[in-house]
């Protein structure tokens, strides 16, 4: 295969790494308490959220300070289908999906109209701040206090029933759902469409006289991306069985964002790093008030100042230096 | 050269608040048609390629190409009916290889303008082929694998072409295509304009500085001054045209 | 709609405005001068107050106005100070950053500012009682007019006036803006740019902090309090126009009426003519009312 520097590139190895971690994935509960059960199962839904974000960002440049607003729709759809409207929750997912998908259309139909980037991340953040207020200030959804005691779902079909309440269950269809989204994703970055992407990402005006619509692109791509948002959303709704109107703050809009950069946008895997990187960290400090916003935001800082490849980005370096280095040991050896 | 009339160009005015860069400027291409426009700097010649190609909208005029209306198309959109575009310092996708790049390019015309467009097998491979077509018309099939990034200028120019040239279009828009070039390149571009002129049949407009170039390549003439078109005609009639020699050649104006 | 009641929404929406100024005022000198963005803004503003308070509670209970001045002049003395540590460690290394990575640094340097606070002062709510001078209110037959609103509202004036001053009647202010618009030329006439960048990240800093300690008495302290403020402070300084202080004075009430007449109209949806009025803006007139466009 000749040489490119195509993002996406390596489609198969990267479906086998997914394989793989699917298998991890589904091995932790023999490994883990309860408690970090439910944890894993966040880092899979952040891994969607930080993808998801990284589809605009590493891959269309395209920099969303709102994306908790479709994590939101999604984790709020999914709790108002399944618990008011008595919604069965196979149906709910893909529906919460579209209900993200929908919104991203509305709002990057309007917000896209500027070309500039700063412009475009501070809309996104005000358009994020008014679902926000929406919420909060909507009795159906609880308002504050938002929606509890959601129930992990039933699945039932031609006789067979499946209570994903009962032991694990729950966590192992997260890390199966999760891994579709995510197979999903990589399939997308792969396709022309992924390719046309990077082109606008690298120069628009270059990609518009090249014929490709560069507006429709991200219209395209902010939509799908808050489909995919929406949906890791709706599969927090059952698991932590609570949605809040935290989930819209803009804070969760940071966290995708911080995920990615940590573990290097450049690389596929990289949000997914992050995600799992960022529990750790979230995890060690809990009991230490504030601890957890400082180490992070140095963390962002000592990315972006020094380290701006994130961890993946470092260890790249790392395995590129070593190979040049036995490299030029074997030259020697051979002289020798 | 045949009678048909490819652009159209009539009546154009631009202006950026109150400083008008283009005065009713009539243009009009031929079919397989050279068409160079000239002038000195700050006349108004990338803001008419600006306008002609989509860039920038027009304050009014109308802009019609093979019959069609296009002053209200995006730049995309011209692209899709023939326009081909290349800059005056070269634009490629400096961080994607140059066989990417020209993967890029034909796939967009494949795609056209539906976003969501995927490749046919049997497209797939005709991009494939395309690409590696124009690498070897370009000359440019040994740096294949390297970053367009990297590339030095004259081939970047040559990557940017070949690019443009895999949209398959009918008319170009090379704005000052020997740039910066020294005097062997310069003349290496010209001869690769007019082959790929010739072999493509394809109506051109150039601006250019270097009258080697202007001359040698030019079936018609142009020349602006001050946002407007001053004369209009072949070259040696607008080398003896009076205003043009007191406007453009006496402001002390010499060989770029 | 009874006079008492105008009054009263004036009041409301001016006092507003002029704390939402004096928090965006700094944003938009820093962002005017030096292009960048700071998220962390709204962060100093924070700890700002809580160093004001933190003063406050060492002196002991005090009714002085004029301790209650010193206490935002020392806040924002010690954030200018802070200022010029960040600048050297963080901002000056984001010069040829692109813009996404400056939004994302200085929004981690707002996490910082956040879990500094909560660190060092815990993350109960505080309340702090204004100086006896200052509370209460005026009586203006059926109005009710807080005198801590007056005190705000003439803060904001008095600030903007002589930010006004500064920029336009100084030799400070005066290299401050010609830089602004073109640094590059002002390097070339042998103006030290550096020393004028560091010199406006002190003073954007500094009246981070003074706001923060002027608005002490306003709202309750907290560790939210920063990202209360800096979307108010954005969409103020996005409808002004970025860089521009009249704008943002400007901006200010404009949004500050909005959003007054925004909550009698419609209440149970607080915030939303705000966020209405900030999209509008962005999509017609990006550069705002009174910035230029590039």
């Amino acid at each position: 295969m000749s040489a490119t520097a195509f993002f996406g590139a390596g489609l198969r190895r990267d479906l086998l790494v997914l394989a793989a971690l699917v298998v991890a994935g589904l091995l932790l509960p023999a490994a883990l308490n309860r408690g970090l059960i439910f944890i894993a199962g966040m880092v899979w839904i952040n891994a969607v959220f930080g993808l998801s974000f990284n589809l605009l960002f590493g891959l269309s440049g395209v920099l969303s300070f709102g994306q908790a607003m479709f994590f939101a729709a999604g984790a709020y759809g999914a709790a108002v289908l399944t618990q008011q409207w008595n919604v069965p929750f196979l149906l709910a997912l893909p529906l919460s999906a579209l209900f993200g998908g929908l919104l991203a259309g509305t709002v990057g139909a309007v917000a896209l109209r500027r070309n500039e980037g700063v412009y475009f991340a501070i809309l996104t953040l005000a358009f994020a701040e008014l679902l926000h207020l929406l919420v909060v200030n909507t009795a159906l959804l609880g308002k504050n206090d938002g929606l509890s005691g959601l129930a992990r779902p039933v699945l039932g079909a031609a006789g067979l029933r499946l209570d994903l309440g009962a032991g694990d269950n729950f966590y192992y269809f997260i890390v199966l759902a999760c891994a579709a989204a995510i197979a999903l994703i990589r399939w997308v970055v792969a396709t022309p469409f992924g390719r046309a992407l990077q082109a606008v990402k690298q120069d628009p005006d270059r990609a518009e006289f090249l014929g490709i619509p560069v507006r429709m692109h991200r219209l395209a791509i902010f939509v799908f991306a808050g489909a995919m948002t929406a949906f890791a959303g709706a599969l927090v709704a059952p698991w932590a069985q609570i949605v809040t109107p935290e989930l819209a703050h803009w804070s969760n809009s940071t966290n995708p964002i911080l995920f990615t950069l940590l573990g290097g946008s450049a690389y596929f895997w990289g949000p997914a790093m992050g995600a799992v990187m960022l529990s750790a960290v979230f995890y060690v400090t809990r009991t230490l008030v504030g601890i957890s916003d400082l180490v992070t935001g140095l963390l962002l800082l000592s990315v972006v100042l020094a380290l701006p490849g994130g961890v993946l980005g470092l260890a790249d370096r790392l395995l590129r230096a070593t190979r040049h280095r036995s490299a030029g040991h074997a030259g020697k050896e051979a002289e020798a | 050269m045949s009678a048909a009339v490819m652009l159209d160009a009539a009546g154009l005015y631009k202006a950026y608040g109150r400083i008008s860069v283009l005065r009713d400027v009539n243009l009009t291409i031929g079919a397989e048609e050279a068409h160079v426009v000239i002038g000195p700097n700050g006349a108004g010649k990338t803001t008419l390629f600006k306008v002609l190609t989509g860039e920038v909208g027009i304050n009014s005029g109308r802009i019609a190409f093979r019959g069609e209306d296009v002053t209200r198309l995006s730049a995309h959109q011209r692209v899709h009916r023939g326009f081909g575009r290349t800059f005056q310092v070269a634009r490629v996708f400096p961080r994607l290889t140059v066989a990417d790049n020209l993967r890029i390019a034909c796939e967009a015309r494949h795609r056209r303008a539906n976003p969501l467009a995927g490749l046919g097998r049997a497209a797939a491979g005709e991009v494939a082929q395309q690409g590696a077509a124009l690498l070897a018309e370009t000359g440019l099939a040994r740096y294949a694998a390297d970053l367009a990034g990297a590339l030095a200028y004259g081939d970047r120019k040559r990557l940017e072409l070949a690019m443009v040239l895999a949209l398959q279009p009918v008319l170009l828009f090379l704005d000052e295509p020997t740039a910066g070039m020294s005097a062997a390149e310069r003349h290496a571009t010209v001869q690769l304009l007019r082959k790929v002129k010739q072999e493509r049949r394809l109506a051109m407009l150039l601006t250019e500085h270097d009258m080697d170039v202007v001359f040698g390549l030019a079936d018609r003439i142009s020349v602006l001054h001050y946002g407007e078109l001053i004369a209009s005609g072949a070259p040696e009639a607008i080398r003896h045209d009076a205003r043009v020699r007191e406007v453009y050649l006496g402001d002390g104006e010499a060989h770029a | 709609m009874a006079v008492a009641d105008v009054l009263t929404l004036l009041v409301n929406s001016l006092t507003w405005a002029m704390a939402t100024f004096l928090v965006a005022a700094g944003l938009t000198l820093v962002f005017g001068t030096l292009h960048i963005l700071n998220f962390s803004h709204g962060g100093f503003f924070m700890i700002g107050a809580y160093v004001a308070y933190s003063l406050a509670q060492a002196v002991g209970a005090s009714d002085s106005v004029a301790l209650y001045l010193f206490g935002s002049l020392a806040a924002g003395v010690l954030v200018a100070l802070l200022g010029l540590v960040v600048d050297r460690l963080v901002l000056r290394r984001l010069a040829g950053v692109e813009d996404a990575y400056i939004l994302i640094a200085t929004y981690a340097l707002l996490l910082v500012c956040e879990g500094a606070t909560k660190l060092v002062w815990g993350l109960k709510y505080q309340s702090v009682m204004p100086p006896q001078a200052l509370d209460g209110a005026w009586v203006l037959g059926q109005a009710v007019v807080p005198r801590l609103s007056l005190f705000i509202i003439a803060a904001g004036v008095l600030t903007y006036a002589a930010l006004e001053i500064f920029l336009n009647r100084t030799r400070g202010g005066r290299l401050v803006k010609a830089i602004a618009a073109d640094a590059w030329m002002a390097r070339l006439m042998g103006i030290n740019v550096r020393r004028v960048y560091t010199a406006t990240v002190a003073l954007g800093f500094a009246l981070a902090g003074l706001a923060g300690g002027l608005l002490l008495a306003n709202q309750a302290l907290s560790p939210s309090l920063a990202s209360a403020f800096v979307i108010y402070a954005f969409g103020v300084i996005i409808v002004g126009g970025m860089g521009s202080i009249s704008g943002a004075f400007a901006g200010s009430i404009l949004l500050g009426l909005i959003d007054a007449v925004g909550q009698w109209v419609l209440p149970t949806l607080p915030g939303l003519p705000f966020f209405a009025a900030m999209t509008l803006i962005l999509l017609l007139r990006p550069q705002g009312l009174m910035g230029r466009r590039q």
